[in-house]
């Protein structure tokens, strides 16, 4: 057992390596990391005798446009708990969206991914895991060196970057090789790549507009079903640290989540090598 | 086989593009006004016809006025509001309420109005922009509803003749201190020229003594009405256990109103506290900023010193201010109401080094500079310095700290009388500085090439792993 696990773990670190080699990731990491900096320094540049100053909203680039582009879609108060400890936390919210769309559009097109089709039930685990674990470390090396800029702004422009941060960071490790084992399911439904990643990428687009609607203050005119989508989002949703940073998750909802999480990627898990595993068959 | 995954989702897309789109038209509507003797003694609560329940306190007194009014979606709130401006008919008719076990109570409109003063918290006047905002007071249900209106017009009358005399009073003294001025200047201009002439001033003197004994006083203004009762008008009163009820309106005729069939739920308060903090700036307090969690960083940028004020705040149980019209600009997640105001706990303040345990002392509001804004100062420095303190605006109990030319972070913690902390209270004051737009670029493309040196190291130092490795 211990043998097979170091087989697996060291299939999912070779591959890392591998990953780590090609400047791609480090581009995609540039992105938020660049508008975290920025965002950092509007932010202290709105800071007046009490806090931020929202009155002033209007006169800088970058928050006339944040601002009024987002208060279209979340309401003021959900957009003032991103800044509730600090500006670092909603430029992650932003880059995780980024890192999964760069990690959908890799797996979709990448001949890497497990071909799960034909191999023994014990190899289809094996490869799977394999897999898990080379995403999870592909979303560490990305939260590692978010969090190293997080750590840098934090002491030269003296911000807080919080909990709910650091939250964030753990619940997009465990978030990212579900959305990815998604994808090797669908591929291997579909067996087409592009259909994959369409399909794939709408899951993940209307998983977002679920997110965003289901924080609306007020279900007027809203299906009442968004309050039990955010019931079952508020578990799953990276965003929900931000969006919700009003709330607090308490360290025993924290948990909960993450077991929650880890119940919902081994049932897709299990899903996947289920039809993989019929297929094979046929 | 394959296009039925992509259906699938055309068909969610779909459902979500056109479910989620509200109505923004404006409609006749059913608005339920409650009045509510409790924490929301601020609000006037509204529920449309919409709004499938109503949360209210248990063991409170309630009033329901029930109209027919226009509502529109208003954009910044994001949600339908009735527009009490335009024509509102009230309903009226028998409330019938259904307990749980299913037993009726009817209960008959009847003659009904309340009682609302001037707001006097600080807090609450910057809260809402606004010195105007009625405070409910009282509520008044049947023959007392009619006295109360009946004494309030005696009172308005008295109040308003008052007024009269004092206008006229001011009128008078205005015209008698600008006489008594202009002999002043008169008196002073002949002191001036007999003294360069050398001659005798005495009787001016005595002129001058006497001009001093005739200083008047200006007249004392009448004390402001305490309380403002509106029309009479037609209001079901209520006051029920907890649990859940279904109530329904019928009208004079017999007949269920549209619209007025809805759950009420009665919640008992959850007792669960949490403190949080009024955010001031020592020069002017003119904007509404809360530190109200213990995740909400106090930022400041050290220009002056920072008014600390702790409030306490009482968890809702959850689902009651999604319903409440009030209170759905707070947010759905916002769960807290505040409560009140401490006025006998301690505050630790740390930074710079040192630690000072403060208690939290009187502040008055004086010196108006705007509608919207105030100075806050200690009292003892108010009347120090001979600032005008305002009468209008309750004193607040809250401790300054000393963030002026200071760096770094400060931390704060609430402590109760015997020097225990409470929960929730602690607080990071981060002081933070300005950047010009050359340094904002400068620093934000160096950190931002963090992954790119990340990847250099990676691509130097990590050797490929070989074909043997990879097959696992």
């Amino acid at each position: 057992m211990k043998n097979m696990f170091s087989v697996l773990f060291q299939d999912a670190w070779n591959k890392f390596m591998i990953f780590l080699k090609k400047p791609v990731w480090a581009i995609v990491a540039m992105l938020p990391i660049a508008f975290a900096g920025w965002m950092c320094f509007e932010f202290t540049n709105y800071v007046g005798v009490a806090g931020i100053d929202y009155n002033y909203i209007g006169y800088s680039g970058l928050f006339i446009f944040l601002f009024q582009t987002f208060f279209k879609f979340i309401p003021f108060e959900s957009f003032f708990g991103f800044f509730a400890e600090g500006p670092v936390l909603l430029p992650f919210a932003l880059g995780c969206l980024v890192f999964i769309v760069y990690r959908l559009v890799d797996v979709s097109f990448s001949k890497q991914t497990p071909a799960l089709s034909g191999m023994k039930k014990s190899d289809q685990l094996a490869s799977l895991a394999s897999f898990v674990v080379f995403e999870m470390m592909i979303a560490l090396v990305f939260v590692a060196v978010f969090l190293c800029a997080a750590i840098i702004l934090s002491i030269i422009a003296n911000v807080a970057f919080g909990l709910n941060l650091i939250h964030a960071m753990i619940v997009l490790v465990i978030i990212t090789p579900v959305f990815q084992l998604i994808v090797v399911v669908l591929k291997q439904i579909i067996r087409n790549s592009i259909v994959a990643f369409c399909v794939s990428f709408s899951a993940f687009g209307i998983f977002l507009v679920l997110d965003v609607l289901s924080y609306y203050p007020d279900q007027q005119g809203i299906f009442p079903v968004f309050g039990i989508i955010h019931l079952v989002l508020q578990w799953i949703s990276p965003a929900h640290y931000g969006i919700a940073g009003i709330v607090g998750a308490s360290f025993g909802a924290f948990i909960i989540n993450v077991l929650f999480l880890v119940i919902l990627g081994s049932v897709f898990g299990a899903t996947g090598m289920l039809v993989a595993g019929r297929k094979g068959v046929k | 086989m394959k296009k039925i995954p992509v259906l699938c989702l055309l068909l969610i897309m779909l459902s979500v593009f056109t479910g989620c789109v509200p109505n923004l038209e404006e409609s006749e509507d059913v608005v339920f006004l409650t009045l509510e003797q409790g924490a929301f003694q601020y609000s006037f609560n509204y529920y449309l016809a919409i709004d499938k329940e109503i949360y209210l306190e248990a063991g409170k007194r309630h009033s329901f006025q029930v109209f027919k009014t226009i509502t529109s979606y208003v954009d910044e709130r994001k949600a339908f509001f009735p527009q009490l401006d335009k024509l509102s008919i009230v309903v009226d008719g028998t409330l019938e309420v259904t307990k749980p076990d299913g037993e009726m109570i009817k209960v008959e409109s009847q003659p009904f109005t309340y009682g609302a003063g001037s707001i006097s918290d600080p807090a609450e006047i910057i809260a809402r922009r606004s010195l105007s905002i009625p405070k409910l007071k009282n509520i008044y249900f049947g023959d007392k509803a009619s006295e109360a209106f009946e004494s309030y017009q005696k009172e308005l009358k008295l109040y308003e003749a008052e007024m009269e005399l004092y206008n006229r009073e001011v009128e008078f003294f205005n015209k008698a201190a600008q006489k008594l001025e202009e002999k002043r200047t008169a008196l002073q201009e002949e002191y001036s020229r007999r003294q360069e002439q050398n001659r005798d001033t005495s009787d001016l003197e005595a002129e001058n003594e006497r001009l001093m004994l005739q200083e008047i006083s200006p007249p004392q203004k009448p004390e402001p009405m305490s309380e403002h009762r509106a029309d009479v008008a037609s209001a079901y009163e209520i006051q029920l256990t907890t649990g859940v009820y279904t109530i329904r309106i019928r009208n004079k005729d017999g007949l269920v109103v549209e619209g007025t069939e809805k759950k009420l739920v009665c919640y008992e308060p959850t007792g669960e506290t949490l403190p949080g903090y009024h955010v001031i700036p020592y020069v002017i307090w003119d904007n509404h900023l809360d530190s109200a969690h213990n995740y909400s960083v106090i930022y400041t940028n050290s220009k002056q010193n920072l008014i600390i004020r702790p409030f306490i705040q009482e968890r809702l149980p959850n689902g009651v201010l999604n319903q409440s019209k009030d209170s759905q600009y707070i947010n759905q997640l916002s769960v807290w109401e505040k409560i009140g105001y401490p006025d006998d706990l301690l505050v630790e303040v740390s930074g710079q080094g040192r630690t000072e345990v403060k208690p939290l002392s009187p502040m008055v509001a004086a010196d108006t500079q705007s509608n919207n804004g105030f100075t806050v100062m200690p009292k003892e420095e108010a009347e120090e310095s001979g600032y005008e303190v305002l009468p209008q605006i309750d004193p607040i109990s809250a401790v300054v700290v000393p963030v002026k030319d200071a760096s770094g972070t400060f931390f704060i913690r609430l402590l109760a009388a015997d020097k225990t902390e409470i929960q929730g209270g602690a607080r990071e004051i981060k002081i933070v500085g300005k950047m010009d737009y050359i340094g904002m670029i400068i620093i934000s493309i160096c950190i931002a090439l963090l992954p790119l040196m990340a990847w250099f190291l990676c691509w130097f130092f990590i050797k490929t792993p070989g074909k043997k490795n990879q097959a696992g």
